[in-house]
């Protein structure tokens, strides 16, 4: 994997209205390369909205999206992206490893890159199996398998490990640790506070803004509590604080 | 775009809806083609003699493309509807749209690959449908004890050309329609209450009202009975197929079934390269 200058996205006075309501109101930060970005926030801040605009299936109101060095949907980042949506993007009425393959196929991916993602995902037994028979869980790894396809250099992973148990969690995280050593970087969505620290650096959204911006660390210590769901709170409580 | 062709044709080989879609028209060929009409030709009084020898030697290898081809203004328009829909629309239905257009060739590509692949299956159950009628007419031929008087391979091109040009034009309907409703449900029932219901009512509403005369040619069931009727196959007056007959020339229906397909396609990429996907 390269090492480029330059963030991986740069996101300028960004503003998206969706059904005609401003969801993002005009954010601005940078996402380094190489490492594993949490974009936290509780259900509807916005974090599926911005995740979309990064990936460039969202239409923006203003403001500019920079990924890779390229506009964002720009045709040269389709072989550099994966992206893993919130709903498993995956067809039921095929097997998984059908899946694969087509989306391997859609990328120009070697063949045995199918398997290769399904063991990273941990589903190498599940590849016959017809994937509107996976759980929940299973389907969510089988749609973050097809984001692995073709080796990225960026991963967008909209909540990623909703609906697995604690062991699948973490070995996910260990592989997105190995991901980002090897130079891919990542920006994963969650509402649960406690993935944060599994994150070199964090953007808090609330409301469509940002809340913080910085490494779990700094933001403990910005809040004055070693807890980041605690940190989390008292930030909110700092920003209502300044608006009255 | 040989990945966006390669990536349909290996999707949708795998998806059940072309078989499904494909072993339904054939079965509706064969039935309402040839097995509805050889029923009527049994049961037929055998003192109207004129009536039976013109009904059994439309059911002979000799006119077995040309009824086969008579069957897809009306309904092969619809079922072929029906596998357009089902192949943009299912993206919807699964949410694969954003992984699908985020990734690999552009958003313009991916379109025109699933119609054109969409058009590549259709060539293929258009040639199952007509070699299934051949095969069923040999069987009427055999059980009445008429000779294999087989037609010249021109005129069964003609047949499979006019077939497939017939149903390109409405995949590609159904296409749009599947990314106009971002889905299947909806695009399915405005389809074909279009196609079965508005277009016939104003088809026939024109017959009684000139007025309406400039509207049918450019309806696309009227415009594929014309071409059907252009090569030949006798109208529903005559005898012939339901929605066959001559309202315009071969030339024109040509026209007016290649817009469908052009606009069709257009529409279905404007709306994937504009909206928000989701």
């Amino acid at each position: 994997m390269m090492n480029l200058p330059g963030p991986a996205i740069a996101v300028r006075d960004l503003r998206v209205v969706r059904g005609g309501a401003e969801v993002l109101h005009g954010l601005t930060f940078e996402v380094p390369r190489g490492q594993v970005t949490g974009l936290l926030g509780p259900s509807g801040c916005g974090k599926t909205t911005l995740i979309r605009s990064i990936v460039g299936v969202q239409i923006v109101t203003s403001g500019e999206v920079t990924v890779l060095g390229e506009p964002a949907g720009g045709p040269a980042l389709r072989r550099k992206i994966g992206y893993s949506t919130q709903s498993a993007a995956i067809y039921r009425d095929l097997t998984v490893l059908e899946n694969l393959r087509y989306f391997a196929a859609v990328l120009g991916a070697g063949k045995d890159d199918a398997e290769r993602v399904l063991e990273e995902v941990g589903l190498a037994g599940a590849g016959r199996q017809l994937a509107g028979s996976l759980s929940g869980g299973q389907l969510g790894r089988a749609s973050l398998a097809v984001a692995l396809l073709g080796s990225p250099e960026l991963l967008v992973l909209d909540e990623p490990t909703v609906g697995l148990d604690p062991v699948l969690r973490q070995d996910l995280w260990g592989l997105f640790q190995s991901l980002a050593e090897r130079g891919v970087t990542l920006v994963v969505s969650s509402h649960v506070m406690d993935e944060a620290a599994r994150c070199q650096r964090l953007i808090i959204l609330r409301e469509g803004e940002i809340l913080a911006d910085g490494s779990p660390d700094g933001l403990r210590e910005r809040a004055g509590t070693t807890d980041l769901e605690e940190a989390f709170l008292r930030l909110v409580k700092e920003k209502a604080e300044r608006v009255r | 775009m040989r990945n966006a062709l390669a990536s349909e044709a290996l999707l949708l080989r795998r998806r059940l809806a072309p078989f499904v879609v494909g072993c339904t028209w054939i079965v509706l060929v064969v039935g309402f083609g040839f097995g509805v009409p050889y029923i009527v030709y049994a049961t037929l009084d055998p003192a109207k003699t004129a009536d039976r020898a013109a009904l059994l030697e439309m059911l002979l290898p000799s006119a077995a493309h040309t009824t086969a081809v008579g069957s897809y203004p009306m309904f092969g328009g619809a079922i072929m509807l029906i596998l357009g829909v089902l192949v943009t629309g299912a993206e919807y239905r699964w949410g694969t749209w954003p992984a699908r257009l985020s990734q690999g060739p552009g958003r313009a590509q991916v379109v025109i690959a699933k119609v054109l692949v969409g058009a590549a299956a259709v060539v293929v159950i258009a040639a199952a449908a007509l070699a299934a009628s051949m095969v069923t007419s040999v069987v009427i031929a055999s059980v009445e004890g008429r000779p294999l008087t087989w037609p010249a391979v021109s005129a069964v091109a003609a047949s499979l050309g006019v077939a497939v040009f017939i149903s390109v034009a409405w995949l590609s309907l159904g296409a749009a329609l599947g990314v106009i409703f971002r889905g299947v449900g909806t695009a399915l029932a405005v389809g074909l209450v279009w196609t079965l219901g508005l277009e016939n009512a104003l088809s026939g509403l024109a017959g009684v009202v000139p007025a309406l005369e400039p509207v049918r040619v450019i309806l696309l069931g009227p415009t594929s009975g014309s071409l059907v009727a252009a090569l030949g196959v006798p109208s529903l007056s005559e005898g012939g197929a339901v929605g066959v007959a001559a309202y315009v020339s071969g030339p024109v229906a040509c026209a007016v079934l290649l817009a469908y397909t052009a606009a069709g396609i257009a529409v279905a990429t404007v709306l994937i390269r504009r909206r928000d996907i989701t």
